[in-house]
């Protein structure tokens, strides 16, 4: 996809591009339990190949989601600050992998364009801060949280949402407004049967559409989705593209042991008996829309995939509803899942959740905690959660955040609060505020005061 | 030790939570799950005339028994209605499960027969048909349709007001699957809801099991004794949902509750206005 940028952009061809691309690279090594030498050589084959380029390129490492501000997690409707004031677009490449199995032909792996922060030469644009290999303690973090993931299914999940992240707030804070990603038409066929798999039924549109403008003001954008990869592969080849292999989270796992594998394999497996599987998919992905099934309103967001949510605990003739209730206890059930022993009425887990329950004890709250952080996911979301045993090593932003939305104050009393943005909790931001932990204590003393004056 | 009465010993533990119970609890909890799915989704209204679809298979066999069950708490009257498609050799033994069970639940029985609804094609026929033009595989799909004409029919003959079928979530499950292999967005934008309301003049029906999994539908036919015919159809083997049956089993190894997380998908699909099939009488 980068290539046929550069093609666009050049001065020669028919059709010329006018947008100003950059590169982002993250590197995902430590997920993938790479060894610091190994991050080492791709990235400096990675650099090889983006310095050919021309364009301005980020490299950026997964540890950084570390350190990213809960405002990722928000939706912003205003358009990012430009640093030079051009309109940019950012170019997310996913760098082609080449490895030949023997009845696959070529893969694309999503998860090889990541890298870490280098500002080697001086740029036009940003300053780039300078950075060696990260930190041993977050790479430590990092691997540590991914190790505590029970199943590959949920760690494919956790990596993608937390890729995405990163990117966005790289979007964000470099003034672009567009990321675009090279997944190609067999990937989203793939994705879109994934996805349906694992319960996203509801944001199928939005996850293998052309464009996913979900986060608001960056819209993620997916112009390789008309190509087939065996024409991706051709492209590479005829053109002589360069690329970078290195292995993904789930190289070398067994066929059956995530959602993700399973689906491709069964794809290309179909496809390889109806040659027109992939494309029959892929046409379906196109007639859906981008809509609540029953037209109702927008609510509120997922706390990670920032999709509107698609839980409703009031209609319990569901498949959700058929898993959240219990008919076998004779007596109505008492509240258990995450709290385990009987934690008292405070943690009771009902579906509005009990706002003051951060004021009890301090076991209690931890509990409470990740109820609160379970009531913010959507559907799938909430799957994937139930194989995460310990929120605990998920990146802070992600944890305050959930915080933050917990002790908003509720809707039947939001009509009568009077709009102050210096007690409103910020709806949106570039990342360029102060530390999130001040943001959030502002908040919650705002909210506490609120609180206070009316539930007595 | 059972965990709902704490007396009996456990005899299974259920698929989806692994809750350790008895064989009398476990029943009493699946029917209390039908009971309310058919409560909170409105789905059989007191005074209906419910026509069950019966195969003589587990799925009807079991919403049969549990319906009957219920039919005094919901206030509605039950009869069976069997179709004979005329496959030889196995449509006959099935339907004797049917009579046997009517005859034991004391269930009026009506059997509607392709050959007579249909200008006697039998389903032997279409597959005879179908089968040199290299669309053997397609002669499901001819059943599916016709079948659940042959049911429509057959509700009317018994005055019924409301039809009942048996897919549990792994049928639905599965069908959500076929429809998107086979790029079927009419099939999917009609599909997803706890049955259709019954548009054009046809019969409002529902699917009590849809929430209930197939192990669990398996278990209480154990517990409950039932005499179902467990033989499968033979032209099943060639049916396209073979593909997306293994394509579940292997998603439940994966994940447990993949069944139930693609019916949640189904639920939610929204699909655009033009991929609706136009209305009948367009």
């Amino acid at each position: 996809m980068v290539w046929q940028v550069l093609e666009g952009l050049s001065r020669d061809s028919a059709k010329r591009l006018r947008f100003v691309p950059g590169v982002v690279y993250v590197d995902e090594g430590a997920a993938c339990g790479q060894s610091r030498e190994d991050r080492a050589k791709t990235l400096t084959d990675v650099r090889q190949i983006l310095q050919t380029l021309g364009f301005p390129w980020h490299i950026v490492t997964l540890e950084e989601v570390f350190a990213l501000p809960p405002s990722v997690l928000r939706c912003s409707a205003r358009d990012p600050v430009g640093t030079v004031g051009t309109y940019k677009v950012a170019v997310d490449s996913f760098l082609q992998q080449q490895y030949t199995l023997a009845a696959e032909g070529v893969r694309d792996s999503p998860s090889s364009a990541q890298g870490e922060e280098q500002p080697s030469q001086p740029r036009t644009q940003d300053p780039q801060d300078p950075a060696g290999p990260p930190p041993v303690a977050q790479t430590e973090a990092l691997s540590q949280l991914f190790d505590s993931v029970k199943t590959l299914t949920a760690k494919e999940e956790l990596l993608q949402t937390l890729r995405t992240h990163l990117i966005l707030h790289v979007a964000r804070t470099r003034g672009y407004s567009k990321v675009m990603t090279g997944d190609s038409c067999t990937r989203l066929a793939i994705k879109l049967m994934t996805s349906l798999a694992l319960g996203r039924g509801a944001f199928l549109a939005w996850d293998t559409g052309f464009s996913d403008e979900r986060h608001g003001d960056v819209v993620v954008v997916r112009p390789m989705r008309e190509h087939t990869l065996k024409e991706v592969a051709f492209y590479n080849r005829l053109f002589a593209v360069p690329s970078v292999f290195t292995p993904a989270i789930d190289t070398k796992a067994s066929e059956k042991a995530s959602i993700h594998r399973l689906m491709e394999g069964f794809l290309l497996r179909l496809q390889a008996r109806f040659p027109s599987t992939v494309s029959t998919v892929y046409r379906t992905s196109e007639k859906l829309v981008k809509a609540p099934r029953d037209g109702r309103a927008a609510g509120p967001r997922c706390l990670l995939c920032m999709c509107s949510l698609d839980v409703d605990s009031a209609d319990s003739a569901t498949a959700f509803g058929a898993q959240t209730q219990d008919f076998s206890q004779m007596p109505p059930p008492t509240p258990q899942a995450e709290a385990g022993a009987p934690t008292g009425p405070c943690c009771a887990a009902g579906p509005g959740g009990a706002p003051n329950c951060w004021q009890g004890t301090r076991p209690c709250r931890r509990e409470g905690s990740r109820a609160h952080v379970i009531e913010q996911l959507c559907y799938a979301c909430r799957v994937n959660m139930k194989d995460v045993p310990s929120l605990d090593p998920l990146p802070p932003y992600i944890l305050a955040e959930a915080q933050l939305r917990s002790q908003r104050p509720s809707v039947e009393i939001q009509e009568y609060l009077v709009e102050n943005s210096d007690d409103e909790a910020p709806a949106s931001g570039s990342g360029a505020r102060g530390p999130p932990e001040q943001e959030g204590k502002k908040a919650r003393a705002a909210c506490d005061c609120i609180n206070k004056n009316i539930f007595n | 030790q059972c965990s709902s009465c704490h007396e009996a010993r456990a005899a299974l533990r259920r698929p989806r939570s692994g809750q350790a119970l008895c064989g009398p609890c476990f029943c009493t909890a699946f029917e209390a799950e039908v009971l309310h799915t058919v409560l909170a989704g409105r789905l059989l209204p007191p005074g209906a005339v419910v026509a069950v679809g019966a195969s003589g298979g587990k799925d009807s066999t079991v919403l049969a028994h549990v319906l009957r069950e219920l039919a005094p708490r919901l206030g509605v009257s039950l009869r069976l209605v069997a179709v004979d498609e005329g496959i030889g050799g196995y449509r006959d033994a099935a339907l004797a499960a049917v009579r046997r069970q009517a005859a034991r639940w004391d269930l009026p029985l009506t059997v509607v027969a392709y050959a007579d609804l249909f200008g006697g094609w039998t389903m032997d026929a279409v597959a005879r048909s179908t089968a040199g033009t290299g669309r053997s595989r397609a002669c499901c799909t001819f059943c599916g349709v016709l079948r659940r004409r042959a049911l429509e029919e057959g509700a009317r003959l018994v005055g019924a007001t409301h039809i009942v079928t048996g897919h549990n979530a792994d049928d639905m499950a599965e069908t959500v699957l076929m429809n998107f292999l086979r790029g079927d967005a009419g099939r999917l934008a009609r599909g997803g809801g706890l049955g259709s309301r019954g548009e054009g003049g046809a019969l409002p029906r529902c699917r009590p099991l849809q929430l209930a999994s197939q192990k669990e539908v398996v278990l209480y036919a154990h517990f409950r004794r039932l005499d179902y015919f467990s033989e499968e159809c033979v032209y099943a083997p060639e049916a396209f949902r073979g593909h997306a049956r293994d394509l579940l089993k292997l998603l439940e190894a994966a994940r447990p509750t993949a069944a139930l997380d693609l019916v949640h998908s189904a639920e939610r699909l929204a699909l655009a206005p033009a991929a609706r099939p136009p209305p009948p009488g367009a």
